[in-house]
């Protein structure tokens, strides 16, 4: 089944829409004289305030809540077979190759599998997860047991892509804190975002078409 | 090793930087024997392009000699020489394999940030901002070439440097706006802008049967290479002595040209009310790019014609006459050159002697006078239309 759209997905172009008119309109009004300057700089100003509202920027005090919590959902087309992308994922101790916001994964039990992530300076956060869903060449859904400080559930999806262009990889992931306590693992999840997981699933595309990850970390500069 | 870096507008300096390793399994590294300046590094040397990082290594258009290869690099071996395309293009994503090598899908490390002003990324080039991957470029002594397998064309014994260099991108991206007009016999064609990229149009566009090209610039050396080279079927127009609209409408008996080519870009030179105002919109970052030779292009161009651009364009543009584009049934065709899918065929031709693309040279300097090299050709003095820089 394909996986309905993700409703914070199509809000944020019209945000950066919003944030880059409003900044433009805003430079513009100050350079110019008042009779025009004016009505530009309040256009402007009008644009920035609805695009942080938008943004779910608060201007109230915020309340200690820990991290908010992640739900992300993004796809790409990667230029292989079903069966090829779902027995390198089934392999979760494959995902730290693509997952940077990952070092470890290994199996515990059958099905059950622990994670370490580690931020520089920090101590390494840990959990397991349980595979529950598995359906070769097809989807894989995972989560963290009842009780763990860390909810978290993941689904990997793979579909025929049309016009023989290898297949559609969804992927949804949602993090969040059991509760609100200043931990390390709190301080982990603030660092996960809806970019870190694209880019996530760009590296799995990357890895797969190419097995390589391009990169320009140690090349020369002046 | 020693390198041409960018550190700020106007600002480039042959700086002593780390030799290059490989750091992936399809990676070459490639002793550089000449490179050159290209146009659309002036859009860097001028500030136009963000992303840039003080002390990054300039350079989209160099060749040399093959000194190290990845575990993984199964067509290229140390000793061989080849000419490096200025795409950076995997090979294996469905892009590459359709032959649009500039459009990869996973050459560029930092495709998120075009993806956030373009929706799309387009693959890594070498030198060309951090947009575009933040790729060491080729000025220099060495570079690091990725995905070797799908870009160095190897170069045969006994060719000059002068005569293949341009493969890595002029000539093909002069070539690919000639192609994509899909000309016929008896077609007229018109470029704007006579820099290199619009001399190999013009080349190119005699070589795919254009009867005849109408060369439109107000460099007077750029006009007099385009009439030399022109095969007896270039008409040089100087924008600084004839109307152009009036110049554009006899030549063609008021048809209008079948094909215009756009190899001017982002910072056209315009003079005029529309000159000013996009001077002043851009100077207020109102637009990023000054429009006025594919306005000029679209407005004089035949009905049915197509309107191809070669020339390179970043972010918003404002006056853009769609309305004539739509009422005229104008095809537009423009993007980056797909580099590795001409190269093998133009150096066919070059190998034939129907073409020597060395004819666009006009200064060859060492690498230690790049920074010269850079104000000459921004500057156009002294009739400088192309620089080389030899390590």
């Amino acid at each position: 089944m394909r996986p309905a759209p993700h409703p914070s997905s199509t809000g944020s172009r019209y945000r950066l829409g919003s944030l880059v008119g409003g900044g433009l309109l805003t430079a513009a009004g100050l350079r110019t004289p008042a009779t025009i300057g004016v009505p530009l700089t309040i256009a402007g100003a009008a644009l920035l305030y609805r695009a942080s509202q938008k943004a779910g920027i608060s201007t109230r005090p915020r309340r200690a809540a820990g991290p908010a919590p992640v739900d992300v959902s993004t796809s790409v087309t990667v230029r292989c077979g079903a069966d090829v992308l779902y027995a390198y994922w089934r392999d979760f101790t494959h995902l730290p190759r693509f997952m940077r916001s990952l070092q470890v994964a290994e199996p515990v039990a059958a099905g059950r599998y622990r994670f370490e992530a580690r931020l520089p300076g920090m101590d390494a956060v840990s959990w397991t997860a349980d595979v529950v869903e598995d359906r070769a060449s097809e989807c894989i859904r995972w989560s963290t047991p009842p009780e763990s400080e860390l909810m978290h559930q993941g689904m990997v999806t793979f579909l025929p892509a049309p016009g023989g262009r290898g297949t559609e990889v969804h992927l949804n992931v949602a993090y969040r804190l059991r509760s609100a306590a200043a931990t390390v693992l709190a301080r982990w999840l603030a660092t996960v975002d809806a970019q870190v997981i694209k880019e996530e699933l760009r590296r799995f595309k990357q890895c797969m078409e190419t097995g390589e990850l391009p990169t320009t970390e140690g090349q020369p500069s002046g | 090793m020693k390198a041409v870096c960018w550190f700020d507008t106007e600002d480039v300096r042959v700086e002593q930087v780390p030799d290059p390793e490989i750091l992936n399994p399809h990676d070459a590294i490639v002793k550089v024997s000449r490179a050159a300046i290209c146009g659309s590094d002036l859009h860097l040397y001028d500030g136009y392009m963000p992303t840039m990082h003080a002390g990054d290594i300039l350079g989209h258009e160099a060749m040399g000699e093959v000194v190290d290869v990845g575990s993984a690099v199964r067509n290229l071996r140390p000793g061989d020489r080849v000419v490096i395309p200025f795409t950076i293009s995997c090979g294996q994503c469905d892009y590459c394999t359709r032959g649009l090598y500039s459009l990869c899908d996973n050459s560029n490390p930092n495709a998120w940030i075009p993806e956030r002003l373009y929706g799309q990324a387009p693959a890594g080039f070498y030198g060309y901002s951090h947009a575009f991957g933040g790729y060491a470029g080729g000025q220099a002594e060495y570079v690091r070439v990725p995905f070797a397998d799908t870009g160095p064309l190897k170069v045969p014994d006994g060719m000059r440097d002068d005569a293949v260099l341009f493969l890595s991108d002029i000539f093909p991206t002069g070539y690919q706006a000639a192609e994509q007009c899909h000309l016929r016999e008896g077609d007229v064609v018109a470029v704007w802008g006579c820099g290199p990229v619009g001399q190999f149009a013009i080349q190119s566009a005699l070589l795919l049967g254009a009867e005849r090209i109408i060369a439109i610039d107000r460099v007077p050396e750029r006009l007099d290479m385009a009439n030399k080279h022109g095969k007896g079927r270039v008409e040089a127009l100087n924008r600084d002595i004839v109307d152009v609209s009036e110049a554009v409408h006899d030549l063609t008996g008021g048809r209008g040209p079948d094909a215009c080519i756009d190899a001017v870009g982002l910072e056209a030179h315009t003079g005029g009310v529309m000159g000013r105002y996009d001077r002043v919109k851009q100077a207020l970052m109102l637009e990023t790019d000054r429009a006025a030779a594919v306005r000029e292009a679209i407005q004089l161009c035949g009905k049915g014609g197509t309107v191809s651009i070669p020339g390179v364009y970043g972010g918003l543009v404002d006056k853009f006459p769609l309305g004539a584009a739509f009422n005229k049934g104008l095809t537009l065709k423009l993007g980056q050159t797909h580099v590795q899918k001409y190269m093998p065929m133009l150096l066919e031709h070059i190998v034939r002697g129907d073409i020597d693309p060395s004819f666009v040279i006009t200064h060859r300097l060492k690498l230690d006078d790049a920074p010269e090299g850079y104000a000459l050709f921004r500057n156009k003095h002294d009739g400088c239309i192309k620089v080389t820089l030899e390590p």
